[in-house]
């Protein structure tokens, strides 16, 4: 115990405001916080946690480590000394069987030739090496020869893992499929096109991905039988979305960043929207733009969803599943909800705005805290890494009596933010009452008490010390006072429609009635959540298809994407509801400007694609290796 | 080169040049070149003293002056000249005729009558030429052979003396600190006299040196990684300011630190304030500027932006005591911060647009002067010298790129009144150029009007008036003018702030220029009604409002009340506010409807009672209205879309 004060002593003086760094919450009765490991600023922060087998894993400085979940006491750290960079990366790493994980390895990180690319096989218990694989040396050449470079982005998903190589000019690919249990290649095969930079995943007969065929404005998700030789394609949207990748559902269909196709991709319809949708154990969840959701492998429906303010950036979902129990990463907290419910367990605040980081001295801009941020579970216990340290927090229900010295309940913000009012510090009382509605979320018993500070608070001079951190806590946790802030959203809103999103949180039908007056997402979503629940025949033939009849593109939105000076200033997020015609009246506008030139005829070919349905079929060769080669 | 033109519009555009055409001949004067016109006593005046050119290299040309004496180095030629006059006494060469593998750097350290000691940096070594022809740094270290030498520029045929030798990764400091010779090497830190390699102290040093030692009077700064050490000449002795753990952590690994020593006081600037500390690493105030620091010669700070936004500060406390702000050509025009330094006893501040000099005592501008000048370098680089300033017998000496200039630092309203129009840095002629030109050339002069002219307010107010500030695009007259105590500047500085795109890109400047209004009380009357207009103001605007005002908002109880206020006794509250309203003081009666203004709630509603009962008839006024709009708030809380059983789901499950 005594280590672990000191850790955490350490941890708390040196970032002056690091979280929980309120004396004794670590020693709390409740002892919210289990365990620390402090680290030194982003880049030495540990990445990619996991838990494998009742031992928690975290690449740092090149190295991986195990923990023990409960104690934090480290188990082992391969290698065993040094800060030897063999480890690269967090992406590629699971537990293989037979209580192996296998990492990825690179020995030359030059641009130049990687012979070394690799796997390491490890022994989960005790953090020996098993077993190193070379690709060169293992598995041989790309065949027909050429001068290849590995890709590292390879998951596995055991017993398969599909690894990749290129040629120099990134022209063409081939990707070998390995059984991970035997280390033995299954086949290869070569795809023509280039950036094949998303994520492999190979799963029963299938191997999925991403490229870009040569010759082509847009990428295509590709699915490659192996059995048979059969080469899907679907070309996907020709949006800044496409670069996410395909992840591969239980029931091996394939999920797209906005839609859900089946392994041949015969295209079953158009989901909600959603961005960077991630799959755990048999989850499939996503930040929509209204908050976190599970979503229906069927249909794509949200079975429950935890409405959350506006998101600071797409790696706030550093999520994971274990135990039925989901924990996720949302701006300042570290949260954990019930996978089956959507009920809220925990909510840790993480950082605080403004923290330096101790390596480059300089202050963290959010989506920086944000990108090496992560988050893992047991079921029982929250993992999350932050620039400042590792921490393992206590999942348990935070029912009763108001907690103080708990982090994690609400009256823990509350006193801390009427302590720095009563110094007269009103921009700590505004800093401290940040996320205050996430916390609410877990505990909404504490609400009352929240909106009473908020009342008081705007009647002191901190709104006019400090407006723009009074605005931003106004709009992400001003909803827990009920109607109070109304008009200001309402005004808001008038003048910027994403501010609706206060509107839709606070929820009232006065709230939502406004919310939908202001047109746009966010009016559609508070006109629907006004009305009723939407027949689930809308959702399967594409939500695009109502939003289109009742929310036809403006001559605002198609002003705007006249006056697109890049693919990505345009439509923005509107792109996901804009039906086939919609795309070409877009696409039209947009070649008229001849400012981004493929991006015409892509939004032509999905326009055409989406009304045909379905993806490509061609024959491909799959080269399977004789014996005796290796 | 050089270019600079009465107006300070660049010539090489077409228009530009009708402009200047037509201000020389207004001015009725001067060829281009001639920079120069007779001074009362038939003597020629000459702002640009001497402009001597040379070949560009890593760093900036070495300059040294010692009394009238000047020596500048362009590689390995070293030059005396006279500072008045620019007139050449003498060369010599660096090296003495030995041969380099490239280029050779240098930089001179000391001018000590005709003697010279400079510093030479080369390789040597045949086999390993300098991979672009320059001397460079090498993974962070500067690479080469470093020589100190020291050279008799009165005689011809003197061969330089080799004073000291150093490897490769030695920095040396740009300047002698009297006679001692101060550099780091590896994690030490030598100091001995520049003749006697020998002696001397060599001191260890906890961390790493990140830059060169900067010579601050008797002492040394070292900036490392994560501290700083303060090396003083009297004793010696040297000190350690550690950063982390401490309030300088936001100085850890600040590569651009600008760090100064007044004293005992050592001042730091980090990325968005100025720390002044003792030795020992107690902090003892910050001010909310940052930028380059430069001591005067009585001890004044000065802090000066890269928006050449310049600050003195008290030493006492770090209040401002003067500020001025130098214009842009447009909100987002290039004027990038080149160099700050005491010279003569004056702040001299070249940017890539301007020469100015400043009393740095008052603030007050001595010398404005456009330049504009063909950058070579666009690049900063913080490890290396990119320009080095000095200054003596009133003229400011650069090295800047290819040339080395002298610039007289007499100020503009110091030369003769019938010369004046000749001054390149008055502004004068301007003002008179601007009602002869058409249109849109006049915003071009107006929007460049310096600070020196005799009479300014009242001729710059008219002339200001010539371009229109409610058109959008000429906003940038705050920027020209904020200097103007004129109500036309404020009206200016109103359109700026109510305006949401400028306030998103440009909130800074303005809040800046703000700061630089002559009359203080009426720019804070604007910001105060911005703040107190919060539905017609964008919050970018009332940031910057803030920002300005903030240090001057009083808090509207004491901290007594304020822990009463906050607190979660309820019933302490409810129980004061109850004796004092009911008290027959009309004092106490004020003071609980004031804690009543910010108390929660459901105390308000809670004290009803009381509440009706007062009497007096604005008490009671007063009274009525907190309890409507309290009661108001609590039945709008109360109506939420929030269950508590729904916990935060949303939808069936599955």
């Amino acid at each position: 115990m005594t280590t672990h004060r000191n850790r955490w002593l350490w941890c708390a003086t040196s970032a002056a405001v690091v979280c929980f760094t309120a004396a004794g919450v670590c020693d709390a009765a409740e002892k919210r916080i289990l365990w620390s490991v402090p680290t030194r600023g982003s880049k030495d922060a540990f990445a990619g946690l996991t838990v494998a087998e009742d031992v928690l894993l975290g690449v740092r400085g090149g190295a991986l480590y195990a923990f023990e979940p409960e104690t934090g006491r480290r188990l082992w750290r391969y290698p065993r000394k040094g800060a030897d960079r063999t480890i690269w990366g967090s992406f590629v790493r699971c537990v293989v069987g037979n209580g192996t994980i296998a990492t990825s390895l690179r020995t030359n990180i030059t641009r130049t030739r990687s012979p070394y690319e690799g796997f390491l096989v490890i022994d989960l218990k005790t953090g020996e090496l098993k077993d190193t694989v070379i690709h060169r040396k293992r598995f041989g050449f790309p065949d027909p020869p050429f001068e290849e470079f590995w890709g590292m982005r390879t998951p596995i998903q055991p017993p398969l893992a599909a690894i990749r190589a290129y040629d120099k000019a990134n022209t063409r690919a081939q990707i070998m499929v390995v059984n991970v249990e035997t280390w033995q290649e299954v086949c290869r095969f070569i795809l023509d096109g280039t950036r094949v930079g998303t994520q492999l995943n190979a799963r029963g007969s299938f191997v999925h991905g991403g490229y870009r065929r040569t010759g082509e404005p847009f990428r295509r998700a590709f699915s490659v039988d192996i059995e048979n030789g059969k080469l899907y394609t679907y070309p996907m949207r020709c949006s800044i979305h496409t670069d996410g990748g395909a992840f591969v559902l239980p029931d091996d269909t394939l999920w797209l960043n906005n839609g859900r196709l089946s392994p041949k991709f015969a295209y079953l319809g158009q989901w909600r929207q959603s961005e960077w949708p991630r799959i755990y154990r048999n989850g499939v969840y996503e930040r929509g733009l209204l908050g976190f959701s599970r979503l229906d492998l069927r249909d794509g429906r949200p079975l429950w969803r935890i409405p959350l303010g506006k998101r600071i950036s797409v790696y706030a979902l550093g999520s994971a599943e274990c135990g039925g129990t989901v924990v996720f990463m949302e701006n300042l907290f570290a949260c954990a909800a019930d996978a089956r419910t959507g009920k809220m367990k925990l909510a840790v605040r993480t950082w605080r705005p403004g923290e330096p980081d101790p390596m480059k001295g300089k202050r963290f801009m959010p989506h920086e805290v944000m990108r090496s941020m992560l988050t893992a579970t047991d079921g029982k216990r929250l993992f999350f890494s932050t620039p400042w340290g590792l921490h393992a927090c206590r999942i348990s229900p935070l029912d009763g009596e108001p907690n103080p010295a708990d982090p994690a309940d609400p009256a823990y913000t509350l006193a801390r933010c009427r302590a720095a009012l009563g110094k007269a510090d009103y921009r700590q009382a505004l800093r401290e009452l940040e996320g205050i509605g996430f916390q609410v979320r877990v505990k909404p018993s504490a609400r009352q008490d929240a909106a009473e500070l908020l009342s008081q608070l705007s009647r002191s001079p901190a709104p006019m010390q400090y407006p723009d951190l009074w605005n931003g806590l106004l709009l992400s946790d001003g909803w827990v006072a009920g109607e109070l802030f109304l008009p200001v959203y309402e005004r808001a809103a008038a003048k910027d429609k994403s501010a609706a999103l206060a509107l839709v949180m606070v929820g009232t039908p006065r709230a939502l009635k406004s919310a939908a007056g202001t047109g746009g997402i966010l009016g559609a979503e508070a006109h629907e959540m006004l009305t009723g629940t939407e027949p689930a025949g809308t959702l399967l033939a594409g939500k695009e298809a109502r939003l289109a009849a009742a929310y036809p593109l403006t001559d605002e939105q198609l002003g705007i994407a006249k006056s697109a000076p890049s693919r990505f200033g345009g439509l923005g997020r509107s792109s996901w509801y804009l039906s086939g015609r919609q795309w070409l009246m877009w696409a039209e506008n947009v070649e008229l400007r001849r400012d981004y030139t493929n991006y015409p005829a892509a939004a032509r070919i999905q326009a055409e694609i989406e009304k045909r349905g379905v993806g490509d079929v061609e024959d491909i060769e799959i080269r399977r290796p004789k014996q005796q080669q290796f | 080169m050089w270019k600079t033109s009465r107006s300070g519009v660049r010539n090489n555009s077409s228009s530009s040049a009708v402009l200047v055409a037509a201000v020389l001949a207004l001015a009725g004067v001067v060829s281009f070149d001639g920079l120069a016109a007779p001074d009362e006593d038939g003597k020629p005046f000459k702002r640009l003293v001497f402009d001597i050119g040379g070949e560009l290299a890593t760093e900036a040309p070495g300059i040294a002056v010692d009394g009238k004496r000047a020596a500048y180095s362009f590689k390995n030629e070293i030059v005396l000249l006279n500072i008045e006059t620019g007139e050449r006494m003498a060369s010599h060469d660096l090296l003495g005729g030995q041969r380099a593998q490239g280029d050779v750097e240098a930089c001179l350290l000391a001018l000590k009558g005709t003697v010279v000691y400079a510093r030479a940096r080369y390789y040597t070594d045949p086999d390993r030429p300098p991979p672009d022809g320059g001397v460079g740094l090498v993974g962070g270290i500067e690479a080469g052979h470093t020589t100190v030498v020291s050279v008799d520029l009165a005689s011809p045929d003197a061969k330089p003396a080799k004073l000291v030798s150093l490897p490769a990764g030695a920095k040396v400091a740009d300047t002698l600190m009297g006679d001692q010779l101060v550099y780091t090497r590896g994690n030490k830190l030598h100091v001995h006299r520049v003749d006697a390699p020998d002696t001397g102290a060599v001191l260890k040093l906890n961390d790493r040196p990140i830059r060169r030692p900067l010579i601050q009077g008797d002492g040394a700064l070292v900036v490392c990684d994560t501290s700083l050490y303060v090396y003083s000449k009297d004793g010696p002795r040297l000190e350690q300011v550690v950063y982390k753990d401490s309030p300088l952590a936001a100085m850890v690994n600040r590569k651009t630190l600008s760090v100064a020593k007044r004293g005992e006081l050592v001042i730091g600037c980090t990325g968005s304030e100025t720390v002044a500390f003792e030795p020992n690493g107690k902090k003892l105030w910050s001010a909310p500027f940052s930028g380059k620091i430069a001591l005067g010669p009585k001890g004044e700070i000065c802090v000066v932006s890269s928006m050449i936004h310049a600050v003195g500060l008290s030493p006492e406390n770090g209040e401002p005591l003067w500020q001025q702000v130098f214009r842009h050509e447009n909100w987002s025009g290039s004027n990038r911060l080149r160099g700050v330094d005491i010279c003569d006893g004056r702040l001299a501040i070249v940017s890539e647009r301007l020469i100015c000099v400043l009393d740095p005592g008052t603030g007050k501008v001595l010398v404005d002067l456009p330049v504009d000048r063909d950058l070579k370098r666009d690049s900063y680089n913080i490890y290396q010298t990119l320009i080095r300033m000095t200054g003596s017998r009133g003229v400011l000496m650069v090295g800047f790129e290819e040339s080395v200039y002298g610039l007289s630092l007499t100020p503009t309203a110091q030369v003769a009144a019938e010369w004046q129009l000749h001054d390149p840095a008055n502004a004068e002629s301007d003002i008179r150029a601007v009602s002869s030109l058409a249109e849109n050339e006049q915003r071009k002069v107006l929007l460049r009007i310096g600070r020196n002219v005799r009479d300014t307010p009242g001729k710059v107010t008219r002339v200001m008036r010539l371009v229109d500030p409610h058109l959008r695009k000429d906003q940038s007259i705050v920027n020209a003018y904020c200097w103007v105590d004129d109500p036309m500047v404020l009206e200016a500085l109103h359109k700026a702030l109510s305006n949401e795109d400028v306030i998103k890109w440009y909130g800074t400047y303005v809040g800046t220029m703000l700061r630089c209004y002559p009359d203080q009380a009426a720019a804070e009357g604007v910001l105060r009604m911005i703040l107190q207009q919060p539905d017609k103001y964008p919050v970018a605007a009332r940031k910057v409002a803030a920002e300005h005002l903030r240090k001057k908002m009083k808090p509207d109880a004491g901290a007594e009340d304020l822990q009463l206020v906050y607190g979660v006794d309820d019933a302490q509250l409810a129980g004061v506010l109850k004796r004092k309203l009911a008290s027959t003081d009309p004092a106490d009666r004020k003071h609980a409807l004031a804690l009543l203004a910010l108390a929660p709630d459901r105390v308000i509603v809670g004290l009803a009672g009381e509440l009706k009962s007062l009497k007096k008839l604005d008490e009671s006024g007063q009274a009525r209205k907190l309890l409507a709009e309290a009661t108001a708030r609590q039945a709008a809380i109360s109506r939420t879309g929030l269950k508590p059983e729904q916990a935060g789901s949303e939808g069936g499950n599955p």
